[in-house]
């Protein structure tokens, strides 16, 4: 049994759970290169024909599942064949498992060459910018790949990046703020994180006011778009009437001054609220001391404005219910009859009646008919369907 | 029949509950709805107002809906008169319009088209190989016309 001691010898974390089979389980060093320290891998190892590896079966740790698929399969099947004994089969493992994951932690880390100085300079950065800031939260990815920067419930992500001149710089890659002609990064320069948190604060405490605008906006008026308001949206469509809304865009960097304003509608009720703005020189009586909802109010000769309108339907509720036909959105036709055609693929499931059924697939001429049937595709799903010719 | 109850509920619900960045008004029009689209956020259009004019066929929905833009785009599916290039808006063979799409469907389709434009199917051939080889330059072009659009329209 040289191989049982020699297992003891080299791996000595793994442990002979079963003699019949022969069974290891316990944990493999792989040496992790980037960061230069080990990590620890859970392997179990049943090999019934030991000492030859002929039929055994390995299980691994989910710390290492993003390595998993056909590549490392074949990479483990073909050692399996080819190593002489256990111990060396370990020694493969975990070669092949060091080149892995280190060939995944080269791809992950978006600066393709991140090295060690990069890396120090960008915690030396991340280290400043955390003491010297209080009012905004700097929090990074595990690698560095990705830094969130929060401020008062919005957020930006940025990326550390090689600008287009080769120098360090950072991308914004996604962003609660709504886009500010005055705040683009400039891809030419190099950014530090420090200015990009200076430039964060200055657009959030720059927002502020807006938000407060559109906030007593969301309170006091049906606003029927965005359904959901995000900080980056800086327009409001205002419900007036079932025909009629409008859609304010408030300027950030003139957050009580005259929006812009659009009457969207019916284009007579349009052209009535249009001259009634037009009318008495709105700009002039615009008050840029009172709130933008103040304001919308005497503009347009309100008390307040319109609260929702009561309605059954709730929006959770489709368009066409399960049971309906879906061509014609009903149930019953005016010959009572209801949905009698139920598509065959059992993802759809759709309903229909068949006479809706039948106008849609004789409307394409590839349908063929073959006695009092025709046969084409189900409307929703694609897949093969067909209709009997209704009687008329 | 069909085609009224199907067309009321449809309206009743973009009037009542439409998508984000989109609203739908009856026209004066008989079989018409003028439809507008605002540039979601993060788009090169983000923010902007877009009106078109969407006329519902007497064989709807058989046949597809006719969707047409009357802000002018810069826009390598889109013609200098508003016509649309998109799969969904043709007949079968070779579009893909079923019975099954409603108007909310399509409508967000094009405001999706809007901010992706699809290269590959042009109805503007220089626009789309813009689109593709300088697309700096498109996005240029195309908010200076919304710009002026803009301008000269308020």
């Amino acid at each position: 049994m040289d191989d049982l001691e020699e297992m003891l010898k080299l791996y000595p974390e793994m442990i002979l759970i079963s003699r019949s089979p022969p069974t290891w389980k316990g944990l493999l060093s792989i040496k992790n290169g980037c960061i230069n320290c080990e990590m620890k891998v859970k392997v179990k190892l049943a090999a019934p024909s030991f000492p030859r590896l002929d039929n055994a079966s390995i299980h691994f740790g989910g710390s290492i599942a993003y390595l998993f698929g056909a590549r490392f399969k074949n990479l483990i099947d073909s050692i399996m064949k080819t190593s002489e004994s256990v111990p060396c089969f370990f020694q493969e493992l975990t070669e092949i498992i060091e080149n892995l994951v280190n060939e995944n932690q080269d791809r992950e880390n978006s600066i393709g060459s991140m090295d060690t100085t990069a890396r120090e300079k960008l915690l030396k950065e991340l280290d400043n910018v955390l003491s010297e800031y209080s009012c905004v939260d700097f929090s990074s990815t595990k690698n560095l790949n990705a830094i969130k920067l929060t401020m008062n419930d919005v957020s930006i992500i940025v990326k550390p990046v090689v600008n287009s001149v080769g120098k360090q710089s950072w991308k914004i890659c996604s962003s609660d703020l709504p886009e500010l002609p005055d705040f683009i990064i400039n891809e030419k320069k190099s950014w530090s994180l420090r200015e990009i948190g200076n430039m964060f604060q200055k657009q959030v405490d720059i927002l502020e006011d807006t938000w407060g605008q559109l906030r007593r906006i969301d309170n006091y008026c049906y606003v029927t778009d965005p359904v959901e308001p995000k900080p980056y949206h800086l327009y409001r469509r205002i419900y007036l009437s079932p025909s009629l809304s409008c859609l304010i865009t408030i300027n950030p960097l003139d957050p009580t001054g005259y929006p812009m304003i659009k009457l969207l509608g019916v284009q007579n009720e349009v052209d009535k609220f249009r001259n009634l703005i037009q009318d008495e020189g709105t700009i002039d009586s615009w008050d840029i001391e009172c709130s933008v909802y103040e304001n919308l109010l005497t503009l347009l000769k309100i008390d307040e404005f319109p609260g929702r309108p009561k309605s059954h339907e709730s929006i959770e509720e489709g368009v066409v219910g399960d049971e309906e036909c879906c061509i014609c959105f009903s149930m019953e036709l005016e010959d009572n009859s209801l949905p009698d055609e139920i598509c065959n693929n059992e993802k759809c499931r759709r309903h229909f009646h068949s006479i809706c059924l039948f106008q849609w697939l004789q409307e394409l001429v590839t349908n063929k008919i073959v006695f009092n049937k025709i046969f084409g595709s189900c409307p929703n799903c694609g897949e093969e369907a067909s209709c009997n010719i209704p009687s008329t | 029949m069909q085609k009224s109850q199907r067309l009321n509920r449809e309206i009743k619900r973009l009037l009542e509950h439409p998508p984000e960045g989109i609203s739908c008004y009856t026209s004066d029009k008989l079989n018409y709805l003028s439809v507008n689209i605002i540039g979601p956020h993060g788009s090169l259009f983000a923010g902007s107002l877009f009106k078109l004019d969407l006329e519902i066929p007497s064989r709807y929905p058989f046949v597809p809906p006719r969707l047409k833009f009357v802000t002018p785009v810069y826009h390598p599916n889109i013609d200098t008169q508003g016509r649309i290039c998109m799969d969904l808006l043709k007949m079968p063979p070779n579009g893909g319009w079923r019975p099954t799409i409603s108007l909310e469907n399509l409508i967000v389709a094009v405001q999706s088209l809007l901010c992706n434009p699809n290269p590959d199917d042009p109805l503007m051939v220089d626009i789309a190989e813009e689109y593709r080889f300088n697309k700096k330059e498109y996005e240029r072009k195309a908010k200076k016309l919304l710009l002026e659009y803009e301008r000269s329209n308020d």
